[in-house]
């Protein structure tokens, strides 16, 4: 492989940087590009101590190889990839793929998809000579060959040419853009070919042929690049032409405009002065918005002046993170679709990614495009996800966007909770939490068997459904006590609380009540602080801006809010766990590492609270410490968590 | 006129050229009969009459197509169906014969026009018809003509594999190449009009 055998050690580490980390994921189909790359290479050692190395870009699902208990945590490798990344990731592969087939990109990027993207196969039946299609290699390599400097796209001037599309000829003073493929001879208008194109990618073709019905041949990467191009070109001189009519057609009401706003300007400036310093903050930041002349932009600054000015716009202030990354999402997004070329590129990576969805798979955050790349594991006993799982370790992986969520379940993430647990934990909310609260709220329990009595009305005197009991529904106490009063006049005491908890499924219940309240808390007040955050740190910014204080400087701010978000999010789970383990005494451990985190999460809470926002900036190292504090314990948190799963394994209800 | 009605009306143009401009129009014989709008007014509603290949049970019958054309045609296919009549309705047929499908046959020496279409790929209550080229295979070079072509060819050369009539696909799969024929033409006795 001509890759690897380059000399320079910075090309070298990036040239094999994905084989490389490809070889720890079993069955994977990569593998054999690996083992071409170790044959040749000789120093697989200086590679091995370069797997730690941050250049990689890998991460790993817990920050240490080994607790403090020394236990060792298996971790899964991973990297965070964006779509574009996949594509070059594609591309490499397809290069990587020709320097053995010798064949050409575009042939082996067809035969790749003849495949399904299933390289040891086509390695295989390639090497034994006895290749599916092997016509067609024939003919691609022909075509490969006879791809020589025809012009792809010309004009026709023969009147008794017809379109097979459009059915259209060229007339005098009209000549027909014909496009033809370069392996065959079947010409059609330019248009109607990018028409095709377009449609077929709509549909998700991967493998594209010339639109007659005839002729088999396919179309490959540089014959879609060319047409690809020029309907680029000719887009973009359209619009030249447009913006030029516009911008002559325009030019006189435009310094008009421009004189009536400059006026304005200057007369606000003067009058608000030092009465207020937000709103001069505004309109200056129209005047500087206002030279940009598309109209997009200008919308987007508006929503931008709204927001700043108007601190009551709730929702669009807690969305406005939100509004950003849909933004950004559109924008690229359009980007990919631009032209056909990068549409098409789109629907092979996306093709390919769903090919290998085990190790490929897409963030669950709506809008969000980026995707996680299984990379392997760091552990000699575990090798699969499956394998991973059963451990009751938590794959807990962080896309592009800083999203965290669960590589196995695909649902946020829920560490140290188990996968399983997990599930059931949501389920079990999800059923018996209207149940639990209807029954606190609206019965009582028999104080003889224990069912549960609603009264629909009538008198205290209750007579249990189930057992006969006849009791005050007031004080729970025998009915005769009450000699046919239907008065109660008995005081409630808490003289039967024992022989009510011996009830087990009553004490589950119990039980059950106890770690959910702790685990809804803890949600609710993780909405709560975000919601209130949100609209801080967007008064942050105008203070900021104020201040003249840089964006950097400000960035501890948002990174303590987003250890108080991710610290609240794993206590809250850690209740759910709680329920699970039990009430063993091994887990003393693990509740005092609870109760110490919880309180370090509320100081901070209380820090961002209590803290004014004009004082934010003189109160940086408190935050900083209280954010380590938050951190340091939560490490804590999770490595005794850890320890104790992976030693009580069987101890699980 | 947008570019999918040019191309309709340049098709229309031909394929009137070649059915009616000389008498022993090759169109007619490899089982076109006809193939206009159903009216002057919508572009977009074709239908089609076309006659069985010789050698098969659909000799010397016309059946007749509805197509609906997409806007986005030709980049997307047309949709074909065989026109399929309810019982009732062919037995009304029978009792008299339209002058209109009078008309077209004499130009051909057939006999009687079927109303359902007995045949493996081919809906027996819907006329739905199960062809690659008017779903996957789809290409914007094919024509009305060549598609209502590539329908006469499917009559001769049944697919039993991708079946929408399992019945007769499975008397084709049992290779009972005699039970498969007259089914065939037990259907077509029964539910032809128009004799004579």
């Amino acid at each position: 492989m001509p890759l690897s055998k380059l000399g320079d050690n910075e090309l070298s580490s990036d040239s094999t940087d994905f084989e490389y980390e490809e070889e720890d994921s079993d069955n994977c189909d990569f593998e054999l590009e690996d083992e071409d790359s170790e044959d040749i290479t000789s120093n697989g050692e200086e590679q091995l101590s370069n797997r730690n190395d941050e250049t990689l870009g890998v991460s790993y699902t817990f920050p240490v190889s080994h607790t403090k208990m020394n236990t060792k945590t298996h971790r899964m490798i991973y990297k965070s990839v964006s779509l574009e990344d996949m594509e070059i990731l594609l591309d490499k592969k397809v290069t990587a793929l020709n320097s053995v087939l010798q064949l050409g990109n575009n042939t082996c990027l067809i035969l790749l998809v003849k495949y399904k993207w299933n390289q040891d196969k086509l390695l295989e039946d390639y090497t034994n000579g006895n290749i599916t299609n092997y016509g067609l290699v024939m003919e691609l390599q022909k075509q490969e060959q006879r791809r020589s400097n025809i012009p792809l796209i010309k004009e026709v001037r023969d009147p008794k040419f017809t379109c097979h599309i459009c059915f259209d000829n060229p007339s005098e003073g009209r000549p027909l853009t014909v496009f033809t493929l370069s392996s065959c001879d079947h010409p059609f208008c330019v248009d109607c070919y990018i028409n095709y194109l377009k449609e077929a990618n709509k549909d998700n073709k991967l493998l594209l042929r010339c639109p007659e019905p005839t002729c088999k041949q396919l179309i490959t990467m540089s014959d879609l690049q060319k047409i690809s191009n020029f309907e680029w070109d000719r887009k973009n001189q359209e619009k030249l032409r447009e913006e030029q009519k516009c911008i002559s057609a325009e030019q006189q009401s435009i310094t008009e405009e421009e004189i009536k706003t400059r006026y304005q300007g200057d007369k606000l400036s003067s009058k608000l002065h030092d009465l207020n310093l937000d709103d001069i903050s505004d309109s200056e930041d129209e005047d500087l918005i206002y030279p940009s002349h598309s109209e997009e932009e200008t919308d987007k600054a508006k929503c931008d002046t709204d927001n700043h000015s108007d601190p009551d716009f709730d929702t669009a202030i807690t969305n406005f993170q939100q509004q950003i990354m849909e933004k950004e999402r559109t924008e690229r997004e359009h980007e990919r679709n631009k032209t056909i070329a990068s549409k098409y590129k789109l629907n092979l990576t996306e093709n390919y990614c769903s090919a290998h969805y085990k190790y490929f798979k897409n963030c669950p955050i709506p809008n969000c495009d980026s995707m996680v790349m299984q990379v392997g594991f760091d552990s000699d006993k575990v090798g699969t996800l499956s394998e991973f799982v059963e451990r009751k370790l938590v794959p807990t992986v962080v896309c592009t966007h800083k999203h965290r969520f669960c590589f196995n379940c695909l649902q946020e993430d829920h560490s140290p909770c188990p996968c399983s647990l997990a599930k059931e934990w949501e389920k079990k909310c999800k059923d018996d939490t209207e149940t639990c609260h209807w029954l606190a709220a609206n019965t009582k329990d028999c104080p003889h068997c224990s069912t549960p009595i609603e009264k629909n009305g009538g008198c205290n005197h209750m007579i249990c459904f189930k057992c006969g009991f006849a009791f005050c529904w007031n004080c729970l106490q025998k009915w005769s006590l009450h000699y046919n009063d239907f008065n109660c006049t008995v005081y409630v005491g808490d003289a039967d609380d024992a022989k009510k908890d011996q009830d087990k499924n009553k004490k589950l219940l119990r039980r059950y009540m106890f770690y959910f309240e702790l685990f809804d808390n803890q949600k609710r007040s993780l909405d709560a602080d975000k919601k209130l955050l949100r609209k801080f740190e967007n008064n942050l910014r105008k203070i900021q801006e104020r201040c003249g204080v840089s964006w950097i400087e400000a960035l501890f701010y948002r990174e303590s809010m987003d250890i108080l978000f991710r610290a609240r999010h794993e206590l809250m789970w850690t209740y759910a766990t709680m329920y699970y383990i039990g009430t063993k005494n091994s887990c003393e451990l693990a509740n005092a590492a609870q109760q110490l985190f919880s309180r370090n999460i509320e100081k901070l809470s209380r820090l961002f609270l209590d803290t004014k926002i004009e004082m934010i900036f003189k109160q940086r190292n408190k935050f900083l410490n209280y954010a380590n504090l938050v951190e340091e314990t939560r490490e804590l948190l999770e490595e005794t968590f850890l320890d104790y799963i992976s030693k009580d394994q069987t101890k699980l209800i | 006129m947008n570019s999918t009605e040019k191309r309709l009306l340049k098709e229309y143009r031909n394929v009137q050229r070649e059915l009616h401009g000389t008498k022993n129009s090759s169109l007619r014989k490899s089982g076109l009969l006809e193939l206009k709008p159903k009216s002057q007014s919508d572009m977009y509603e074709w239908s089609a009459t076309i006659e069985g290949p010789d050698s098969t049970p659909y000799e010397n019958t016309a059946f007749d197509l509805n197509i609906k054309i997409p806007r986005s045609y030709p980049l997307e296919p047309p949709e074909i169906y065989f026109v399929v009549l309810s019982d009732e309705t062919i037995r009304k047929l029978q009792g008299r014969s339209s002058k209109k499908d009078v008309e077209v046959l004499k130009k051909a020496p057939i006999t009687h026009k079927c109303f359902k279409m007995p045949h493996p790929n081919v809906n027996f209550n819907t006329g739905e018809i199960c062809l690659d080229i008017l779903k996957k295979r789809w290409s914007p070079a094919w024509t009305l003509q060549s598609a209502i072509l590539a329908i006469v060819v499917l009559l001769s050369n049944p697919e039993p594999s991708s079946p929408l009539n399992v019945d007769l696909a499975n008397l084709l799969r049992c290779e009972d190449e005699t039970a498969y024929k007259a089914l065939i033409r037990f259907y077509i006795e029964e539910y032809s009009a128009i004799s004579t």
